[in-house]
């Protein structure tokens, strides 16, 4: 009990040199070895009321991806397509840094980064949003919500976008001639009748369907540390690494972003070959986790059935 | 470089810089201001400080920076926000703040004309701001960005590659990468290895292979040692405008 109040307080009085200690015997506070990221897991359609949605933990670090549909006039220049709008929050409740009043620089950047990963990568094709041509289309909220943020945001915020957009489900509408849009009622054709009965008959019936998704891309957070690279740095971490490398890839193995912002160290060529070879593994250990949880999903939805 | 006939819309070659002019002590009541222009592209910064930092700010170890990015018109967007934090820290890393303990330094960035490579030219105003207001930095920052134009109309081969794009080229490129490389005088001395400019900063829009990646890179690299040369000039105090035309 002595040793471990007094190694706590050690951490507390000099956090750098207890960091340091673990690093020298190559591993971490947590146990952790330095290339290993935390467990991590998805959970899809945790919100009801949202029509795609995801929550995903990276080790302690959770937020929740919630998608929400909208029509809209689609705009004059792409007559054709839908949008995506993407909020990310970061309330008091997920870090003792956030404060009502001031937002955390961390929410501009990471709502950036995965607005940026998301059209870089082609995740989603805005064409296929569209519901009548010039008429309507379905404008995709996505609202990114911290709940606890121990490091790695850019990363878990990335991973539940797509799995909520994996999740998303377009519900089936009937578009008038005037262009108004209004839901079919599933299992409730005589409702129908009606409506058929003062619109004409050139209504356009679009079916449920999920989307089909480009490629996906997967991040990984590096800390760069007095030379030792830091795979997905919790908060306690990130504090005193002396900078962050986060690297997106697709599938197919392209970079879709390479994103350092300042720090005090400098990286050189074989630095960031070493961290896109620690995200190419991170991708391919994030793809499977995606699979088998929408695999376990899939069961789930067979069996309440 | 030959120009092998296929030259950009505005006649420069793929691994050519614009011209670039930096003037520096424009404002009166700033301690230091630069105004960065790349042809179309031009940023002017003011630096205040070291000053005095509201308590509730200060940190008792080292200057606190803070940028403001105003942009050319109307209210700052996600964008300008992004932009800022990027700038603030891609310039802690080269200035000196544990010199000044609970003091502040503010760096304002005003955009005047934005024709691509914005980020680029904020960071290089930024620092040539900080050096006109005699702020200690480990080294100097260059700044440069590549466009990566679509396969289809580019002439294959390593024509692809638009260093310094404008708007025009930036807008229509399959991806763009932003670089900040750090010289600090000790890897200029030292026999001009590879390796001698660092990554500071790295943002890219778009999807490239990595061996695309890392060729940009290594045209930043050599683009950043012209924008290093023609900075060092402009650290002569009596040089108060420089101008460099198209490398």
């Amino acid at each position: 009990m002595d040793s471990q109040l007094e190694a706590e307080a050690f951490k507390r009085i000099y956090p750098e040199e207890y960091f340091q200690r673990f690093l020298s015997e190559g591993t971490r506070p947590d146990g952790r070895p330095l290339g290993r990221a935390r467990s991590t897991t998805i959970g899809f359609g945790a919100v009801s009321t949202a029509d795609g949605s995801a929550l995903v933990k990276i080790g302690s670090t959770t937020l929740l991806a919630g998608i929400k549909l909208e029509v809209m006039t689609p705009t004059a220049e792409a007559p054709d397509a839908g949008k995506i709008a993407a909020t990310f929050e970061m309330p008091p409740l997920c870090s003792p840094d956030a404060r009502p009043e001031r937002r955390l620089e961390e929410t501009s950047v990471v709502v950036q980064q995965v607005m940026n990963a998301i059209e870089s990568a082609g995740l989603v094709n805005t064409k296929e949003l569209l519901i009548s041509t010039g008429k309507a289309a379905w404008v995709a909220y996505l609202d990114i919500y911290c709940l606890d943020a121990d490091g790695s945001l850019l990363d878990a915020a990335l991973l539940a976008a797509v799995a909520a957009f994996a999740d998303l489900t377009l519900p089936p509408v009937r578009v008038n001639p005037e262009g108004h849009v209004l839901p079919v009622l599933s299992g409730a054709q005589g409702g129908n009748l009606r409506e058929n009965g003062d619109a004409s008959s050139e209504v356009v019936t679009v079916e449920r369907r999920k989307l089909t998704l480009g490629a996906m891309p997967w991040a990984a957070t590096i800390g760069l540390y007095k030379g030792h690279l830091i795979v997905d740095p919790t908060a306690e971490e990130e504090a005193l690494l002396e900078s962050t490398v986060t690297t997106i890839l697709d599938e197919a193995g392209r970079l879709i972003s390479l994103f350092k912002p300042g720090g005090i160290t400098a990286v050189t060529t074989a630095l960031i070959q070493d961290c896109v070879e620690l995200t190419r593994h991170r991708a391919r250990e994030l793809k499977q986790i995606l699979e088998e949880s929408s695999q376990e999903d899939e069961d789930e939805g067979d069996e309440s059935q | 470089m030959s120009s092998q006939g296929s030259l950009r819309k505005d006649g420069r070659t793929f691994n050519q810089l614009r011209g670039m002019v930096c003037d520096r002590g424009l404002l009166h009541r700033a301690d230091g201001s630069a105004k960065w222009s790349q042809d179309g592209t031009s940023v002017l910064v003011g630096v205040y400080g070291p000053k005095n930092m509201p308590p509730k700010r200060e940190d008792p170890e080292k200057a606190v920076l803070e940028v403001l990015w105003k942009p050319k018109s109307g209210i700052q967007g996600p964008e300008e926000r992004e932009a800022e934090i990027i700038l603030r820290r891609t310039l802690e890393a080269v200035v000196l703040a544990p010199l000044f303990p609970r003091a502040g330094i503010s760096v304002v960035v005003q955009v005047i004309h934005d024709d691509g490579s914005l980020l680029s030219c904020a960071i290089n105003a930024a620092c040539a701001a900080l050096v006109d207001a005699g702020i200690p930095m480990t080294g100097l920052l260059a700044s440069v960005t590549i466009a990566l134009a679509k396969r289809d109309d580019g002439a294959g081969g390593g024509a692809h590659l638009q260093l310094d794009p404008t708007r025009e080229e930036q807008d229509g490129a399959q991806a763009t990468v932003c670089l900040a490389l750090e010289t600090t005088p000790k890897a200029a001395t030292s026999n001009g290895s590879v390796e001698g400019e660092a990554v500071v900063t790295s943002t890219t829009r778009g999807a490239m292979a990595i061996e695309e990646y890392l060729e940009a890179l290594d045209r930043c690299r050599m683009a950043s040692r012209t924008i290093n040369a023609f900075a060092r000039l402009s650290l002569d105090k009596a040089q108060r405008r420089l101008e460099l035309p198209g490398t």
